[in-house]
């Protein structure tokens, strides 16, 4: 199949960047969407041309590397799927894909679809923890957690950090990120005794990096790899409320 | 002829009963005290499990850490793409676990090819990586009751594994690394995300620093230390395919080799049976299937070559359940290793299905008329929706295509009982290491060795280097020794991007795999190997003849970075081939055809091979040279694996 | 007082203030909508209300300010969130499209702030249309009150006039399409379970509002009533 491709290349943040017109003639409906860059990508160095960088590592979904925007969607139009999973059979012969990097101000660029999200692990620092030593820890069966709440901390906890709802979201919020981390660890006994502290040093943070207000469009949990639930954002706004009015 | 050493390597394992080694050990070990504790620096070097949970730990006790990840973040390293789960001795079920069986167990599923005190303690400290997990939040999966649930896993007879759904390896990273976070907030822990390890530095003979490359700049970068730890992972991606990550790589660990550290049993592999299979040229990397599939599905193939109806066509007389036939009594579950090599032996004899014939059907039909679509949905309903995305065939209608894929390294930079490497300075951690699988490894095992590396090993081990080397001289990244390291590196670069060949790193990436697969994979053979080595060395020579690298050092270079991980493969690559064709014996993933009984079982020679090979680099024009380290059976007795 | 300034600053509670004034501004326009309905009852009935508001007198001008300084902080805080995300992303997106599902883009989220600012203007012309206007008088019973009713009748007769507040309340209605279900979000009063419920709810109570609105205009206009 032919699919052609209009790429987001930037040589580094001081640049301007530019899209540029690619064809793939020769394209396979059971590649994924990164084996089709792999693709490209040898034919530019056999012709002498510079490689699209992109960020890659499991390609199965679950490392949160990847973050590519394709026709305007992050990860792509299959819903619960990073852009790894996401192969050419969804797309038709002919087919334009327009391939741009996450857009932020808090993910600075590095080079053509490659960004920096290291905000991301400062929003963690600031917070996303349980202040455990190691060492020796009470029994694991001395702290029970009932299935409700521990099934519910795991949907909050499959976050895998890729960014997408940053991406998508109009205000580029990362709001569903935090909130999927705070509402983990909120429903958890182990979690509780920093709850406060937690809430108010990860929102915070989340402002200070650069990340704009919620405005509830729920985009991000459109687009989200692993389909974390916007009730994350309304648990965290709970937390902040709680904590503001207990903590000293 | 091998130039060999025997029993030269002293793996420091401490006197005594097994169960007491680690506690007398630990009795014995020196303390740094707390305040001179922040006068140390460690540099770790990966943020996977071991990484992540010993730069944590580190943290926790007073050292300053510095971390260092490939990738733009350390949550991403590739532990957490491990779905299954994580064994401990903790004996919740009641079923009669005791840490002798997981330690048993462990042993006999590496077909006795590792340390029997090393593999004790790693049961020991099981139970308290569990503890340790819950207590950072990791959701484990949990009974109405609000206790920890268990399954079994691998064919073990005991329910000793815990799991957080399939996303287990994901969830124990994400702990780690939250630790790891909460020390970067204090300061203890200086991250530096986007770096890569191109060298170790060595001064009086310990390593003291290492040279990074800065994967964003180019920017070659020095980092001293008091000790560096190496958590770098496996080197599976050498077969090209691997259900590894793109880019996990061996650069780390081959550059500590050529700087002295020696290399145990690099030719143990594992071949995990059931990946997603290859559907093209273009296929860049696989994807495992969990393990737990073969509980309830059949593995067959035609019984005649070519048959090429489609699958629900073919009648029940004209199909082979060859696992079933071979092994009556463990079927489907015969371990990793002996699947793995049926599948490729089926396929060899062109009975194999798909575009390629390089697959196996593994069908469902059975349970699903057994158990109902529902029933299935419920234990599988995730793989299946996977297994969909991947390949667009519906597994409840058409019987699921599975091919095995190198999956995981058991061989690694040799380490002694305090995981030092024979340089001292230098500690080896989880995958990297060769130590704890021997010849196999057992489901459920990695994740629990990554952690105990990282939490609760190397705290107490590194302590007692560190406090002999209290009074040795601070050295800084001005010394010589930094310099000439740094050089030599650049010149490495400038050497490969000066090439301008005509051929992509990936074609030669893609040779070096087929080369591997074919002779250094699930079946070896004398012939073959010989053939291997020669062929890799002309690669290597073609390799930096023709090598075609796009753009400069001085920026994000992916492909730059590729080509320097391919040229140190087409290195490990041989060595593997070397290791592969000294081992007259079959023993876990390691199969000789050489060495098989008549009904093709694997034969082991515990006379000669009851030990270690640990290759030590000589230079590039020379061989390397085999030390071994004697495995000395005391505890428990050695016996030939059957599943027939 | 550092606590509430915290508070008021950080984005969660930006966002709780918004909700919460906007629930205010809701709850006023109900009793406003309530209010209008008394025309359907008489040009009595409706003075009456009309009048027996005006008696509160003090009580009046708080709850005139208070609505005042909700609306003005309301406001002010979706025009620097809007603002805001100007400055969170600087390069925008060459192509940009929602992916459906689960997102809550839409005509009416997409364009909170206009239909917001749209709102904001037409207050002003709406006060000044009645609030401020000079009404005739009528006397019930011996009590001399505006006749509220006869002016209503008289602005809705134009045609122009009328066809702008029928916009403006269609344009309410897609506000509060979003706004409501938005607020419970804000609130933090949404769990996976209520979630779709409460977005039905919005969406219904938004098409109710508006057409109440939209209703007492158009029969003055068509003179049904």
């Amino acid at each position: 199949m032919t699919i052609h491709l209009k790429i987001w290349r930037q040589k580094d943040k001081n640049s301007p960047g530019k899209l540029v017109d690619y064809t793939v003639d020769d394209a396979n409906p059971d590649m994924s969407f990164l084996e089709l860059l792999d693709w490209l990508n040898e034919r530019l160095m056999n012709e002498g041309r510079e490689p699209v960088e992109f960020d890659h590592d499991c390609r199965e979904g679950i490392c949160g590397s990847c973050n590519l925007v394709l026709n305007g969607m992050a990860h792509g139009p299959m819903q619960g799927t990073a852009v790894c999973q996401l192969h050419m059979r969804k797309y038709k012969d002919g087919d334009t894909i327009v391939v741009e990097p996450w857009r932020a101000k808090a993910f600075p660029m590095i080079k053509d679809l490659v960004v920096d999200r290291s905000a991301f692990d400062r929003i963690m620092a600031a917070g996303g923890y349980i202040s455990v030593n190691t060492g020796a820890p009470a029994d694991a069966n001395a702290i029970p957690v009932d299935k409700y709440n521990a099934d519910q901390a795991f949907d909050y906890a499959a976050c895998i950090g890729c960014g997408a709802c940053v991406a998508a979201c109009p205000n580029s919020s990362a709001s569903l990120f935090t909130g999927a981390k705070i509402s983990q660890l909120a429903h958890l006994p182990q979690g509780d005794p920093e709850r406060n502290r937690r809430v108010v040093n990860m929102v915070d943070q989340m402002a200070e990096e650069g990340f704009g207000d919620c405005s509830n469009y729920a985009e991000c949990e459109a687009v989200c790899p692993a389909e974390i639930s916007i009730t994350s954002i309304a648990k965290m706004r709970r937390e902040y409320f709680n904590a503001l009015s207990e903590i000293e | 002829m091998t130039a060999s050493k025997n029993g030269t390597l002293n793996s420091k394992v401490p006197e005594g009963n097994l169960q007491d080694k680690w506690d007398n050990h630990k009795n014995n070990l020196r303390l740094v005290n707390p305040a001179n504790k922040r006068k140390f620096t460690v540099l770790v070097v990966g943020t996977g499990l071991a990484g992540a949970s010993a730069a944590a730990s580190l943290a926790e006790l007073g050292y300053n850490v510095k971390a260092f990840t490939i990738l733009d973040s350390p949550r991403r390293a590739h532990s957490i793409a491990a779905q299954g789960g994580i064994n401990a001795a903790k004996n919740y079920p009641n079923d009669g676990d005791t840490v002798w069986r997981l330690f048993h167990d462990t042993i006999k599923g590496g077909d006795y090819r590792s340390r029997e005190a090393n593999v004790y303690r790693l049961a020991q400290v099981s139970n308290s990586i569990i503890d340790q997990c819950v207590a950072q939040g990791v959701p484990f999966a949990r009974e109405y009751g609000g206790l920890l649930d268990n399954r079994s896993f691998g064919g073990a007879q005991v329910s000793r594994t815990f799991y957080a759904r399939g996303q287990t390896g994901q969830q124990l990273l994400l702990g780690a690394y939250s630790a790891m976070m909460r020390q970067v907030h204090t300061g203890k822990i200086e991250l530096f995300p986007r770096r890569e390890m191109l060298d170790l530095v060595k001064v009086d003979g310990k390593a003291r620093g290492l040279v990074a490359r800065n994967l964003t700049t180019g920017e070659i970068e020095r980092y001293a230390g008091d000790a560096v730890l190496l958590c770098t992972g496996g080197y599976g991606n050498v077969y090209y395919l691997s259900t590894m990550a793109k880019n996990c790589n061996a650069t780390a660990v081959w550059r500590c080799y050529k700087r002295g550290a020696q290399f145990g049993n690099p030719s143990f592999t594992q071949i995990h049976p059931t990946c997603i299979p290859v559907s093209g040229k273009y296929q860049s990397k696989l994807t495992l299937m969990s393990e737990s599939l073969r509980n309830d599905g059949r593995v067959w193939v035609p019984k005649k070559k070519g048959d090429n109806r489609p699958p629900n066509e073919i009648p029940e007389e004209d199909r082979d359940y060859y696992l079933e036939r071979r092994y009556p009594s463990f079927g489907n579950l015969a371990p990793r290793d002996v699947s793995s090599r049926s599948a490729k032996y089926v396929c060899d004899e062109g009975r194999g299905v798909g575009k390629t014939g390089l697959a196996v059907y593994m069908d469902f039909a059975d349970s699903i008329k057994r158990l109902g679509v529902d029933a299935i949905k419920a234990k599988y309903g995730n793989l299946f929706a996977m297994y969909e995305k991947i390949t667009a065939e519906n597994p409840y209608e058409v019987p699921m295509r599975i091919f095995p894929a190198v999956h995981f390294t058991m061989g690694g930079l040799w380490v002694d009982y305090n995981l030092s490497s024979n340089i001292p300075g230098l500690y080896v951690l989880g995958e990297a290491n060769f130590a704890d699988h021997g010849g196999n490894r057992l489901g459920a095992s990695a994740l629990m060795q990554g952690l105990a590396d990282g939490y609760f090993v190397v705290p107490y081990t590194l302590s007692d280097y560190l406090a002999e080397n209290l009074h040795s001289k601070k050295i800084g990244t001005d010394h010589e020794a930094f310099e000439k390291t740094e050089k030599e590196t650049m010149e490495r670069i400038n050497k490969l991007l000066s090439v301008k060949g005509k051929k992509t790193v990936l074609d030669f990436h893609r040779e070096l795999g087929e080369l591997m697969w074919d002779n250094v994979g699930m079946s070896r053979n004398r012939k073959n190997l010989e053939m291997a080595i020669k062929k890799i060395g002309e690669l290597r020579d073609e390799f930096w003849k023709d090598v075609n690298i796009p753009g400069e050092n001085n920026t994000l270079n992916k492909y730059l970075e590729y080509a320097l991980r391919v040229a140190d493969y087409m290195e490990l690559g041989e060595l593997m081939a070397r290791d592969a064709l000294d081992r007259e014996e079959s023993c876990g993933g390691h199969f000789r055809e050489e060495h098989q009984t008549e009904d093709g079982e694997a034969v082991r020679d515990d006379e000669k091979f009851s030990n270690v090979s640990s290759w030590e680099y000589k230079g590039d024009d020379k061989e390397p040279v085999k030390h071994t380290e004697d495995l000395n059976f005391e505890f428990v007795t050695p016996t030939q694996r059957s599943y027939k | 007082m550092s606590k509430a300034a915290t508070f008021l600053n950080s984005q969660v509670g930006r966002k709780i203030a918004t909700g919460v004034t906007g629930f205010g501004l809701v709850l006023f326009i109900i009793v406003h909508l309530l209010g209008n309905l008394a025309y359907f009852a008489g040009a009595e009935a409706i003075n009456t209300y009309s009048h027996t508001l005006h008696q509160l007198g003090p009580l009046l001008w708080i709850v005139r300010l208070g609505l005042l300084a909700f609306f003005l902080y309301h406001a002010w805080l979706g025009v620097s969130i809007w603002l805001e995300r100007r400055r969170a992303r600087p390069e925008k997106y060459e192509v940009y499209a929602s992916r459906g599902g689960a997102s809550r883009q839409s005509w009416s989220s997409s364009s909170m702030v206009l239909t917001g600012i749209l709102l904001f203007l037409f207050v002003i012309t709406h006060l000044n249309t009645f609030a401020f206007h000079d009404f005739a008088t009528i006397t019930y019973g011996g009590v001399e009150m505006h006749d509220v009713h006869a002016r209503l009748t008289e602005v809705f007769l134009q045609p122009l006039y009328t066809v702008y507040y029928v916009v403006i309340m269609v344009l309410l209605g897609m506000h509060l399409r979003h706004g409501v279900w938005s607020a419970f979000q804000s609130l933090g009063w949404m769990s996976r379970k209520t979630n779709p419920i409460i977005y039905s709810i919005a969406f219904v109570l938004a098409l109710i509002i508006a057409i109440g609105f939209i209703g007492l205009p158009l029969s003055i206009y068509f003179q049904l009533v």
